[in-house]
């Protein structure tokens, strides 16, 4: 009997006495992205990582002004006002989001040697990874560097999975480095013909290819491009159920008017709304849309909210991802639009003064739209005007305004709450328009400076 | 082998603990008969012949010397002891009485089950030993709080609410995360390794010994897992003879405890309104002020006047205490039932424990089942087997959870609303009391079930093998639940209120552990040498699913709406995780005549957490004793009567903060999409230099006994942990916000006092008295490449410095309030006064102390007269600090709801008002930046000393019923918790404010 339980024992006590266990919740290991389909994965990681909410641009746009329940949210208020510690918490936080979904696609870019099913599949996934990084390097110079300047800090480059304090790019550094991995990733990604509407597409690539040259002010070289893209585009919207459909697409593939849809899974205008009775922002009055004009219905929605003095009044409400109050249904954010490129090109039209060049796309547009065309020859500077006022209603709410409003190099005002009038401006030359280094950043590498304008703590 | 009955492994036992020289030309028997828990000699003790019936008695040290007898067989017996039948060995011996009367709890000796507990480790490491029979009297469902104030140099930390983990730390904190349960030691139960979890809910009355192992000779043989000390429980056994029925009863209530913080009544509270003007306010409102500025000219003053003096009288007639409302007092109950015997081939302990204990907050309560059984066996003359099964069942119900729970709300309310009241002021959307309570229930549910197999198998006399086998596992059931009806539940679409959520998180422990002993007395010369292997195994499983729409008559995860989608879709996820270590060990022990004893150990473990290629660690250990007090010399003196030095040296790497993530490129791989893909999500950039820490540590202690009477233990240790990791800030462009890395090094180091005795032994009199004082200091003695480290990026002043100690408050100092601008002024480090919008600069802040209280004591008596006996326990803490929170000091924002009192008086209003302490009602929100840093006005003492428990007992003897029917019969009244001495009133928080309790007691055997 003892000889069994000692015989039981031991061989209970022995067996099963590895110390190679496998943890099922994580996967470890420096080749352990070795499949694209593990690759993807890493990839969708960094687009889950994208700061892409409405609510860090559109606030310090001109899109909205605040209602009066912006009053019962400080942060919102701050934010709006374009509060200087509001805008450092802001730039923290987007700057460690840019940058963690950049590490994934370093990861990705760093484990090709790795990748045993290297295929069209493969080609499109490191296509797609450099394209998101050149496009977050782009969000990236234009929120942390003053307007386009060569010799002025660019961007601080990362390509390696460790910790590096390197110094930053110059601008036309920061430019050559972006084309770069763009062009690499346009070639990679282009014969691909099963591309995800969630993902970059080759679409949004060349879109960001004539955003890159109109930020350097290359205008010829942004028409060329934006011409080249239109041509194998299909035209304008022009119903309102067309045009109502682009922000409520669900497909997984893209289509001729939607390049680009981050899959949020949530409304995108949650932000706006509050638990008590309606929006902290409602539309900026500057941004009216006539009642003949198919957005009327369609970029807005209108809602009795309370108002101060009177018991209540009807406001102009953002709508696209919400056709009305109570609809919290989950959109995906539209990042790429066959209707941009048409104000790329535009743009860089007005500004070669190709006036009537730029008069007939302008009066394509406000036809598709149903809303009123212009009939005489105004100057450069009204039909600039005039395209800037139409661009920020068409894109109401979307990520565009602000990065315009900085390449525009434009004051723009601050309302107070429920009211037309001017709290503030906000100069063009104010220095909040560059967003400040994150203090971790200018602390731990001595290679950085702060922005002109932002204090650090002193140690 | 001589091995035949208990008796005789009991004269073993004792002969190997104690006995171990002998001196073999010594014609005589002499010896000490001492009391085996207390360790004092009992004086008067027979000792009969069995051959001849001769009788020897010990003298009131408890000596005895007796002359050649022909047979040495002989029975000892003592009024209050169990007798004893031996064989007496020639030479010097000490031979160990059990007392009968705290409850038969020691009636025999076994080897321990806990087969690590080596002897010949107690004679050179730091061991404390927790005597469980006055212990397990208390009132407390928490093995933690038991054992806080009992043991130098062991701290213990709660929450205040029950069922919450507390913090646990054994000679301080060994690494550079200090909170939470980074440094807490390692439990074993009879030898196998159980959870935190599961150390909580055992039964008190199940356990004989609790040992507190605190330098590395001690630890040394549990290797990696015990750098931060071991706490070992040993469980009580069975033993021959007739079944000894044990039962206890305890009922009594429990108190609601001191307020954190007072709160304003009505007459100050509407005047408090008043003054800081809050719109719509009833104090402001219908303040004369208010009515007179608004009807000025209007023919209805006098009537809104009076009106506003009507409402203001009304209220004033509601004076709701909301702590008294809804802190309550509850009720407190435990039952249990013990049974004992067995025969010479098998014995038995069975016990069964209900407890419930109701908390202080409404809902929050918890019951506690636990059953145990163990059993042994001589399957042979010299093989044991024991098995020990025990299963425990606890549940905790708690409504605190969410915004407005309970908790808060007794500190929000304003004292002139009630629980009628339709629209509460003091809430956000004017909510009424009922939509604020039954928001919310969550109950968790912990069942768990330890068993474990001991052999001990003496192959020869010399040697012997022992295992253990044996698993504990637990499934901790959490189920959260907000009904439909719930207020938070109003905002959203009607097929989504409801919520459910159920989460199971199981752990099992699997402990392997063979050991062989070689023990050989050569002449003076006593050599020990073991060798053992072991082997553990973690194995944690979470699953949890959660979703909306759940209708109320239902409590099931079946409940949920499956068709919603977005933020109120169905939510699962869960997680396995395992971990294995293995290990060898080797341990050596030599003794010469008794006085000196050297130990050494190594132990080598290897942890599947580490990769492959650093997955070996070492630990070793080595103690030097020496007992001056064997000298013949020493023992002609009667002041001095014992001494004992002894001093360890040992080194152990540690797994604390090593993730295979901080190693290793790590992907997690959660349930979570982008588009049509699941994501990999990178956990950190990794590390591949980085090594496990390594604590050196270092104990000299001394045991002093003098007149016989008092001991005086004294231990100085220094414990250095080298390579001690820390998740390092970097810059986020990493992608990474932290990087794990070795930092640096802190060293522990601390000094203990124990003083025990008895001041006063009459017959009838007793008089026992404990104190112990501890002092732990540590450094932070090297940070690598640098000498200061933030904890983040925004941080003005260094979270660890080189020279400094861990938890340093820094504050500014506070000037008080301005009595012209209404706002704080704030002094910098050179008397300069500072600038509010100013970025936070370094020569703003001074040092004000230590948040980690260095002193931590305790002071036991212990009076016994005829039947009565008293017992009044004390412990302490000094030298803390803390940061008043001023959660409850009302800006005119947040004044709607119910502010400290005394705030009124001391709030700048106006121009000309001095020395007031709080500022102006709207400060300017570039003030709030520096109003937020720690200040000199709110930085305070966390000095206490806490009255734990007085028990006052009565022992039935000499009664012939209680004699006819029990073998002893005691009644006990106690209070547990009863007072805590504070420096500083306001701690805003219930947060170590524990309920006092009050229990009768009655304890029986029979």
């Amino acid at each position: 009997m003892i000889k069994y339980i000692l015989s039981a024992l031991t061989v209970l006590s022995i067996s099963s006495c590895s110390l190679d266990v496998k943890n099922e919740q994580e996967i470890s290991g420096d080749d352990i992205i070795n499949t694209t389909q593990k690759a993807t994965s890493v990839l969708a990681q960094a687009y889950k990582e994208l700061p892409v909410n409405g609510s860090t641009f559109t606030l310090l746009s001109e899109d909205l002004q605040p209602t009066y329940l912006i009053e019962y949210n400080s942060n919102a208020k701050q934010h709006y006002t374009w509060n200087e510690i509001a805008l450092k918490t802001l730039a923290n936080s987007q700057w460690d989001s840019y940058y963690s979904a950049m590490v994934h696609l370093n990861a990705l870019l760093n484990t090709e040697a790795h990748i045993r099913d290297k295929g069209t599949d493969w080609d499109y996934i490191k296509g797609n990874a450099l394209v998101l990084k050149a496009y977050i390097y782009f969000d990236l110079l234009q929120l942390y560097s003053t307007r386009y300047n060569p010799e002025a800090p660019g961007v601080l480059r990362k390509d390696e999975l460790k910790i590096e304090s390197n110094k930053r790019l110059t601008q036309s550094e920061s430019i050559q480095y972006i084309e770069r991995m763009l062009q690499e990733g346009i070639s990679l990604m282009d014969s691909y013909a099963a591309q995800k509407i969630y993902f970059i597409t080759t679409q949004a690539a060349k879109q960001l290819e004539i955003k890159i040259a109109l930020y350097q002010g290359q205008y010829d070289k942004a028409e060329a491009l934006a011409t080249a893209l239109l041509s194998e585009s299909a035209p304008l919207p022009n119903t309102a159920e067309t045009y109502a459909s682009l922000w409520k697409y669900k497909d997984n593939s893209p289509t001729r008017q939607v390049y680009w849809a981050y899959d949020f899974r949530e409304n995108p205008n949650h932000y706006l709304t509050t638990t008590t009775d309606g929006d902290i922002m409602q539309i900026h009055f500057l941004n009216k849309f006539e009642e003949s004009d198919m957005r009327y219905t369609i970029s807005q929605f209108f809602y009795d909210m309370k108002a101060q003095g009177i018991a209540s009044s009807t406001r102009a409400l953002l709508g696209k991802y919400k056709s009305n109050y109570n609809d919290k249904e989950e959109q995906r954010i539209i990042l790429s639009r066959n209707t941009e490129t048409y104000f790329l090109l535009l743009e860089s039209l007005i500004e070669q003064n190709k006036i009537a060049q730029a008069i007939s796309l302008y009066n394509d547009f406000k036809t598709s739209v149903h809303s009123e065309t212009i009939t005489d020859s105004p100057s450069q500077q009204v039909l600039r005007l005039l395209f800037r006022a139409e661009k920020q209603k068409e894109f109401i709410g979307e990520k565009t305004n602000y990065f315009d409003l900085k390449r525009w190099n434009t004051n723009i005002a601050r309302y107070e709450s429920d009211s037309n009038k001017k709290s503030n401006t906000i100069e063009a030359t104010d220095f909040r328009w560059t967003w400040p280094i994150p203090t971790a950043e200018i602390r731990l590498n001595n290679n950085l400076v702060q922005n002109d304008g932002w204090q650090s703590i002193e140690l | 082998m001589l091995l035949t009955s208990k008796r005789t492994i009991t004269l073993l036992v004792i002969s190997l603990l104690c006995a171990i020289g002998v001196y073999a030309q010594q014609p005589v028997f002499t010896g000490k008969i001492i009391d085996l828990e207390t360790r004092k000699g009992i004086d008067t003790a027979i000792i009969t012949v069995l051959a001849s019936g001769d009788t020897f008695f010990t003298n009131e040290k408890g000596e005895f010397a007796i002359p050649e007898l022909y047979h040495s067989s002989v029975i000892i017996s003592r009024y209050g002891y169990e007798n004893l039948e031996t064989k007496l060995k020639k030479g010097e011996q000490t031979i160990r009485l059990l007392s009968n009367v705290k409850q038969l709890d020691e009636l025999i000796i076994h080897k321990s089950t806990n087969i690590n507990d080596i002897d010949i480790r107690n004679s050179t490491g730091s061991v404390i030993t927790v005597d469980m029979t006055q212990l397990s009297q208390r009132s407390e469902l928490d093995m933690a709080k038991l054992l806080q104030g009992q043991v130098p140099g062991l701290t213990v930390n709660f929450s205040g609410e029950l069922g919450q983990k507390p913090e646990i730390r054994l000679r301080g904190n060994s690494s550079f995360s200090y909170t939470g349960s980074a440094n807490e030691p390692l439990f074993v139960m009879d030898g196998i390794i159980i959870s935190t979890e599961t150390f909580m809910t055992l039964n008190p009355n199940d356990f004989s010994t609790i040992k507190v192992l605190k330098d590395a000779p001690a630890t040394a043989l549990y290797g990696i897992k015990a750098a931060n000390g071991v706490i070992e429980l040993t469980s009580k056994r069975g033993f021959e003879g007739k079944p000894v029925v044990s039962f206890s009863m305890k009922q009594g209530i429990t108190f609601r405890g001191e307020r954190p913080a007072r709160m304003m009544g009505t007459e100050e509270k509407l005047a408090f309104e008043e003054r800081i003007q809050k719109a719509g306010s009833p104090g402001y409102i219908n303040s004369a002020k208010y009515i007179n500025s608004l009807y000025a000219n209007s023919p209805n003053l006098q009537q809104e006047l009076a009106r506003g003096a009507k409402t203001l009288d009304s209220l004033k007639q509601i004076n709701t205490d909301w702590f008294k409302e809804l802190i309550r007092p509850n009720i407190f109950q435990a039952y249990n039932l013990g049974v004992r015997g067995g025969t010479e081939k098998s014995t038995y302990f069975y016990s069964l424990n209900y407890s419930k204990q109701g908390g202080r907050i409404p809902g929050n309560d918890i019951n506690q089942l636990t059953a145990r059984a163990n059993l042994d066996y001589m399957l042979a003359h010299n093989f044991r087997l024991s098995l020990n099964n025990s299963f425990g069942l606890s549940t905790a119900n708690t409504e605190n959870g969410m915004s407005n729970d309970p908790t808060s709300l007794a500190f929000t309310l304003n004292p002139y609303e009630s629980k009628d009241s339709k629209k509460l002021f003091s809430q956000n959307s004017n909510l009424s009391y009922q939509d604020l309570i039954n928001q919310y229930k969550q109950k968790t549910t912990t069942k768990r079930f330890s068993s474990s197999v001991v052999m001990h198998w003496d192959i020869l006399p010399e040697l012997n093998i022992s295992g253990v086998l044996g698993g504990d596992y637990s499934i901790a059931e959490k189920n959260q639940r907000i009904l439909s009806t719930a207020y938070s539940q109003k905002q959203i679409p009607l097929n989504a209120q409801g919520y459910i959520s159920e989460s199971d998180n199981k752990i099992f422990d699997f402990s392997s552990n063979i050991r062989a002993n070689y023990q050989k007395q050569f002449g003076d010369h006593n050599l020990f040498v073991g060798v053992n292997m072991d082997y553990y195994t973690t194995q944690i499983k979470d699953l949890q699913a959660s979703g909306y729409g759940i209708s109320d008559d239902v409590n099931s995860l079946s409940g949920i709406n499956n068709g919603l989608t977005g933020t109120y879709a169905p939510k699962a996820s869960g997680n396995k995780i395992k971990n294995t270590q293995l290990g060898f060990g080797l341990a050596l022990g030599y003794n010469y005549q008794n006085t000196y004893d050297f130990y050494a150990s190594i132990k080598r473990d290897g942890s599947s957490i580490l990769p492959s290629n650093k997955r070996w660690n070492d630990a070793w250990s080595t103690g030097i004793g020496w007992t001056p007090s064997e000298y013949d010399f020493f023992k002609k003196q009667d002041l001095l009567t014992s001494l004992k030095f002894k001093t360890s040296l040992g080194y152990t790497a540690s797994m604390t903060g090593i993730v295979p993530s901080a190693i290793n490129t790590t992907y997690s791989n959660t349930n979570s999409f982008y588009g049509e893909y699941r994501v990999l999500q990178l956990m950190g950039l990794p590390n591949r230099s980085l090594k496990p820490q390594q604590t050196y540590s270092t104990n000299i202690s001394m045991d002093l006994g003098f007149v016989g009477r008092f001991n005086l233990l004294t231990s100085f240790y220094s414990n250095l942990t080298k390579e001690a990791i820390f998740a390092t800030p970097i810059a986020s462009s990493n992608g990474f916000q932290t990087y794990t890395k070795n930092i640096g090094e802190i060293e522990n180091a601390g000094v203990e006092f124990l003083l025990s005795g008895d001041i006063v032994r009459l017959s009838d009199f007793k008089w026992n008295t404990a104190a112990s004082i501890s002092y732990n200091k540590n450094t932070v003695k090297r940070l690598y490449g640098t000498d200061k480290i933030y904890n983040s990026p925004t941080a003005v002043m260094p979270e660890y410095e080189v020279g400094k100690p861990l938890g340093i408050i820094y504050g500014i100092h506070d000037n008080g309030i301005h009595p012209i601008t209404g706002l704080p002024e704030y002094v910098d480090s050179n008397n300069n006064i500072i600038i509010y919008n100013a970025p936070l600069q370094k020569t703003y802040y001074r040092d004000y102390g230590n948040s980690i209280a260095p002193y931590q004591g305790f002071f036991n008596n212990y009076w016994s007269y005829k039947n009565w006996s008293l017992a009044v326990n004390i412990n302490y803490g000094l030298g803390g600090k803390a940061v008043q929170s001023q959660q409850y000091v009302r800006d005119l924002s947040s004044s709607n709801q119910n502010a400290l009192a005394g705030q009124l008086d001391n709030m700048w209003f106006e121009i000309g008002d001095e020395n007031k302490t709080y500022p102006m009602k709207d400060m300017p929100s570039s003030v709030f930046n520096l109003y937020k840093q720690p200040s000199s006005r709110k930085i305070y003492k966390t000095d206490y000393i806490k009255l734990n428990y007085i028990q006052l007992g009565y022992s039935i003897r000499n009664n012939s019923f209680v004699n006819k029917y029990f073998k002893t019969l005691q009644i006990n009244i106690q209070a547990d918790n009863i007072y805590t001495y504070r420096f500083e009133k306001d701690r805003g928080n219930l947060k170590d404010v524990v309920q006092p309790i009050l229990t009768f007691s009655l304890n029986a055997t029979f």
